[in-house]
C-alpha cells in the first residue's frame, strides 16, 4: 500500500492549489480540487470559490460603519485632548484623552486585518466607557441617547458580520483559495 | 505496524479509501477528511454570554465600589469588593468547569517555561515600576492595587500579599485566561482571542493610563495559556508580577 503512494512518478500541479498530484488522482488531497472530473465539477469548486469571496466582500461592507465608528473615535479624543491642553490648559486630561486617541487608532488599525476581534474589544471599551460616565454622573445616560443607541446597534452588526466574514475565509483558506496568515 | 492497523488509521471516513497523511481532503471522493467538530451556535452572541455577562457584572461591581460610596471605606471595603468578585468568579469557573478543567492539570507543566515566566515577570514589573515613576502615575489609580490599605494592620506585607498578589494572581488568570479565554476561542482564531481578552482584561481594572502595561502583561499571560493550554504559568507569572509591586510599594521603591 504505502509502495503505490512512494513511486516517485511525474507529479502535476494542482490547477487550483498547485500541491503536486498523481496523474489520474480524482481530487487534490490539499484543497479537494477535482482534478480528473468533468468541466462542469471544476466550473462548480471554482464558483464556490468566487461566491464566498462575494460573500466576505459583502460582509466587509456591513463592518463599515463599525470600523467608521472607531476611528470617528480617535478623532473626537484627539480633538478633545487639543482643546483641553490647549485652550483649558489641563494637561493631564489631555494626557489620557490623547491615550485614549491612540488606543482607538490601534483599534481600527486592528480592525482592518481582523474585524471581528477590534469591533468586539472596540465594543467592550465603548460600553465600559458609558458605564463609567453613568457612574460619575448619572443624568448621562440619556444624554445623546439615540446616538449611543446607534453606535451600539452598528457595533452588534459589525460584529455578527466580522463573525459571518470569519467563517467563509475560513472555508477559503481549506479551499487555499486565500493565504492562510496567523 | 500491520496493513490492517494502518488502513484503520488512514481511511476517508465517507469512502474508507486509504489517504496519505497530510492530505485535508480524500483524493478518492473529494470530501474533507478531518470534520472539524464544529460548533454550531448559531448567533455570535449566544457564545458570547458569558463573557457579556462575566464582564459587566465585574464591571457594576467594581464601578459602584471606585465611583460611589457604597461599599464600606478602607480595607473593610477591599475586603467586601474581593469577596464579591471571587464568588462571581466561582460561579463561573463552576459552571464552566466542563471545558476549562483540562487548564487546571498538572501534566505537561515544564520547569523551564515556569522559571522563565517568573524572570519575565520579575523583570516586567522593574520595567513597570520605572515607566510609572517616569511618566509620574501611581498603581493607586488601578482598582487593585491599595497596598496603602494594609499599613494599620498587624502583618502589613502579609494582608497585601495575600489580597493584592495572591487573589488576583488565582481569580483574574481563573476569570481572564480560563473561562473566558475559552469562550472567545470557540468563536475566533486563538490570536483573536489572546487580544481580546488581554484588552477586556486591562479596561476591567478602571485605568486608562494602566492600559500601557495591562495590556502586554494580558497578551503575555493569554499567549501562555494559547500555547501550552495551562493556567500555570499564568497564575505563577501574575503573583510574581504583583509581589513585586507589592515590595516595590513596601520598601518604596
Ligand atoms: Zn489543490
Amino acid at each position: 500500500m504505502t509502495e503505490s503512494f512512494s513511486v516517485p512518478a511525474a507529479t502535476i500541479p494542482c490547477e487550483n492549489c498547485s500541491a503536486p498530484t498523481q496523474p489520474g488522482q480524482a481530487f487534490c488531497g490539499a484543497c479537494g480540487y477535482p482534478q480528473s472530473g468533468t468541466e462542469d465539477q471544476k466550473n462548480r469548486f471554482r464558483d464556490s470559490i468566487r461566491i464566498k469571496k462575494v460573500l466576505v466582500a459583502e460582509t466587509q461592507k456591513e463592518t463599515r460603519t463599525a470600523k467608521t465608528i472607531i476611528f470617528v473615535f480617535a478623532g473626537l479624543y484627539f480633538c478633545l485632548g487639543l482643546f483641553h491642553g490647549f485652550v483649558a490648559d489641563d494637561f493631564p486630561t489631555m494626557i489620557v484623552e490623547l491615550f485614549i486617541c491612540l488606543l482607538f487608532l490601534v483599534l481600527g488599525a486592528w480592525s482592518s486585518k481582523n474585524p471581528f476581534g477590534a469591533i468586539l474589544t472596540a465594543f467592550f471599551i465603548y460600553l465600559t466607557f458609558q458605564i463609567v460616565e453613568v457612574f460619575i454622573d448619572p443624568t448621562s445616560l440619556f444624554k445623546g441617547i439615540i446616538v449611543k443607541i446607534f453606535i451600539i446597534g452598528a457595533f452588534v452588526k459589525g460584529i455578527r458580520s466580522a463573525m459571518e466574514a470569519q467563517k467563509y475565509i475560513k472555508e477559503l483558506e481549506k479551499m487555499k483559495a486565500v493565504r492562510t496568515d496567523e | 505496524m500491520s496493513d490492517i492497523d494502518v488502513e484503520i488509521q488512514t481511511a476517508c471516513p465517507h469512502c474508507q479509501a486509504p489517504y496519505q497523511p497530510g492530505d485535508a481532503f480524500c483524493q478518492i471522493c473529494g470530501k474533507e477528511l478531518v470534520v472539524e467538530p464544529r460548533d454550531d451556535f448559531g448567533d455570535v452572541f449566544v457564545p458570547l454570554r458569558p463573557v457579556l455577562l462575566y464582564y459587566f457584572m465585574l464591571l457594576l461591581v467594581l464601578a459602584l465600589y471606585k465611583f460611589t460610596d457604597s461599599f464600606p471605606d478602607g480595607l473593610a471595603g477591599m475586603i467586601v469588593i474581593t469577596l464579591v468578585t471571587v464568588v462571581i468568579t466561582v460561579a463561573f469557573t463552576v459552571e464552566s468547569w466542563a471545558t476549562t478543567r483540562k487548564l487546571y492539570s498538572f501534566s505537561g507543566v515544564r520547569w523551564s517555561i515556569l522559571g522563565l515566566t517568573i524572570g519575565g515577570a520579575m523583570v516586567g514589573s522593574l520595567v513597570v515600576n520605572m515607566l510609572c515613576d517616569f511618566i509620574n502615575a501611581s498603581f493607586h489609580d488601578d482598582v487593585f492595587y491599595n497596598t496603602y490599605l494594609f499599613a494599620d494592620t498587624p502583618y502589613p506585607l502579609l494582608f497585601a500579599t495575600l489580597m493584592i498578589a495572591l487573589e488576583p494572581a488565582i481569580f483574574e488568570e481563573v476569570a481572564f485566561r480560563g473561562f473566558l479565554f475559552t469562550s472567545l476561542a470557540r468563536i475566533t482564531k486563538g490570536v483573536n482571542a489572546v487580544y481580546v481578552s488581554a484588552f477586556l482584561f486591562g479596561i476591567m481594572h478602571l485605568s486608562i493610563i494602566s492600559l500601557i502595561w495591562l495590556v502586554p502583561i494580558g497578551i503575555a499571560f493569554a499567549e501562555l495559556r494559547r500555547r501550552y493550554d495551562t493556567l500555570w504559568y499564568g497564575m505563577a507569572g501574575h503573583f510574581v508580577y504583583n509581589f513585586c509591586i507589592v515590595l516595590y510599594e513596601y520598601f518604596g521603591i
